[in-house]
């Protein structure tokens, strides 16, 4: 026999099975004390295992059924769902039958006394947080596996690009090290993600760490981990970032920057696939696959004796290049125009169109900043215009004056002196001598020059 | 006839949380189904049945600690336990005795409510 309560959205059903009526009634009126919960009563173990296909949130099950026994019907239970949480409810301590239980994968054994309903409220009170936690981590997985759907999120249509597709099919079938290389903006950390999230490890960690971002003296401890009392402020052991990344992908950035020493050690431990937390002895295997990134041409750093070779060979693996955004033919303009059509999106906001002068500037500009600087120009453009289309006023360049950016003004060579000369003028506050140690030139030169309004 | 109450709903009390239905319900329902018990703990021993015995001294127990009958709480478990293990089953009918009395001045108490 079975009974239900009134049934709520966003309830969380719990099955009551409890052959005595008495305790049962007491279990159902103690659990609905929540109006979040809705409780489904059964009397013996057969209807309960008829009704199992409608997916309770968790079930209390009295151990001593008239028709079967709790153990059978635990059993049963973890064969259909082994995720349903069991509360097992017995009417006697039996520490050798709670320990079975409990390894079969019964959530908790309670024994019916005067505190019963209590530790029955916080079980369920748990296995609702802990289920509700599962899905919004679940949903968050989805969320960022879609972020990181390569095909949506790296946009381009460039030969260069089209390249650079290929290589990340080859990256997600397999299982190779990689290493990324390009120019700051270019999008090295959305690739790596893509990679690790359209991979075979996609529900395993993803864990980024920029060498820069980290003091010298505390990367290996952050990469590795330590053991309590190591140094001065290790008050409890802490696990490195390779045992955090598990099975998952540990991604490395900036490598290029990392001192020598440290590379001795990662060295050691990316040939060894174990390490040692700082401090301690044992050793800890790992399993994550490792992505490296840098902007620097790390073969020249070879050469210049700055990285080593062996560790060189070990991370180069299935090398990325990215391509600048300067050398992406028309990429530059699918790009600005997936950014305003996603700032609008965010922000609620009508659909906005790119002028033809507007995508003239944007194409003849060279980006020194990449797509990081083509979206926040995008983004600001979105802001500045008050109609539904983004005009040429709107589009703000704010390159920090890269060479790139003032060759593409094609001015004169003595254009091009005065402009050098003003800069460094304003730089070290008119100090004329200083400026023209600095850039090697004559004190009378630049005196010259400004007597003249050159500069 | 005892004059003391057998009884201490204070446990039944705190669960309804001040719903006084709640109460009424939980004591009727002890007024209907505990006779059927006691007979099936009755018909047991009579019969030499401890299967039944036992299954019925165990279904008993929480509504019997609910209900706060202190008197009974060694008693329902002893039942169980002999019956259980076949044991001291001479002190089955006395057992049997104190319980059946003891509910009866409880039924009639608290139909007196």
């Amino acid at each position: 026999m079975y009974s239900k309560t009134t049934t709520m959205s966003n309830s969380f059903n719990v099955f009551v099975v409890e052959d005595d009526e008495f305790y049962g009634e007491i279990l159902e009126y103690h659990l609905t004390l929540n109006p979040d919960i809705t409780v489904t009563k059964f009397t013996n173990g057969k209807d309960f295992l008829d009704n199992l296909d409608k997916n309770p949130g968790a079930v209390t099950l009295d151990y001593s059924l008239p028709d079967i026994s709790g153990e059978e019907v635990l059993k049963k239970i973890k064969e259909y769902n082994v995720d349903i949480p069991v509360v097992i409810i017995s009417g006697q301590e039996d520490i050798k039958t709670a320990i079975s239980l409990l390894k079969e994968g019964a959530y908790d054994y309670i024994v019916k006394d005067s505190d019963t309903k209590d530790r029955i409220w916080n079980a369920i009170k748990n296995i609702r947080e802990k289920v509700e936690l599962k899905a919004e981590i679940s949903e968050l997985k989805q969320q960022v596996k879609k972020k990181y759907d390569f095909s949506a999120n790296i946009i381009g249509n460039s030969p260069a690009m089209k390249k650079v597709f290929a290589m990340i099919e080859k990256a997600i079938s397999s299982n190779i090290t990689i290493s990324i290389t390009g120019e700051t903006g270019t999008g090295k950390e959305v690739v790596a993600k893509s990679i690790h999230y359209n991979s075979n490890r996609a529900k395993k960690p993803f864990i980024a760490v920029n060498i820069t971002a980290i003091p010298r003296e505390l990367i290996e401890s952050e990469l590795f981990g330590h053991e309590k009392g190591a140094f001065t402020g290790a008050v409890a052991r802490r696990i490195g970032k390779f045992e955090e990344a598990g099975d998952g992908t540990i991604f490395l950035d900036e490598i290029g920057e990392m001192d020598i020493n440290m590379q001795s050690k990662l060295l050691r431990v990316l040939q060894e696939r174990e390490l040692t937390r700082v401090g301690g002895s044992g050793l800890v295997k790992i399993n994550c696959r490792i992505i490296s990134a840098t902007h620097k041409d790390l073969s020249e750093e070879v050469r210049k004796g700055n990285f080593r070779e062996d560790l060189y060979y070990r991370l180069i693996g299935l090398p990325i290049m990215l391509p600048p955004l300067r050398e992406r033919a028309n990429d530059v303009l699918v790009l600005a125009k997936f950014f305003v059509d996603e700032y609008c999106q965010e922000n609620d906001m009508k659909k906005l169109k790119l002028s033809t002068k507007a995508q003239n500037k944007i194409f003849k500009y060279p980006f020194p900043g990449n797509i990081r600087e083509l979206k926040a120009i995008a983004e600001l453009s979105c802001v500045m215009t008050d109609s539904s289309t983004i005009e040429e006023e709107h589009i703000t360049f704010n390159s920090t004056g890269s060479i790139d950016t003032l060759l593409q003004n094609e001015m004169s060579l003595e254009e091009y002196k005065s402009r050098i000369i003003k800069h460094y003028l304003d730089k070290y506050n008119n100090d004329v001598l200083n400026v023209s140690k600095k850039l090697g030139i004559g004190k009378s030169t630049i005196y010259r020059m400004l007597q003249e309004r050159l500069v | 006839m005892t004059k003391a109450k057998l009884y201490d709903l204070q446990q039944l009390i705190e669960i309804a949380a001040g719903n006084q239905d709640f109460v009424d319900k939980m004591v009727n329902m002890f007024l209907e189904m505990t006779p059927a018990l006691v007979s099936r703990i009755e018909a047991g021993i009579q019969l030499q049945d401890w299967d039944e015995v036992k299954s019925a001294a165990h279904k008993m127990k929480p509504s019997l600690d609910m209900m706060g009958i202190d008197s009974l709480h060694d008693v329902i478990r002893s039942i169980e336990e002999n019956a259980k293990l076949v044991e001291r089953l001479e002190d089955m009918p006395e057992l049997y005795f104190t319980l059946s009395d003891t509910l009866d001045v409880v039924y009639q108490q608290l139909k007196a409510l």
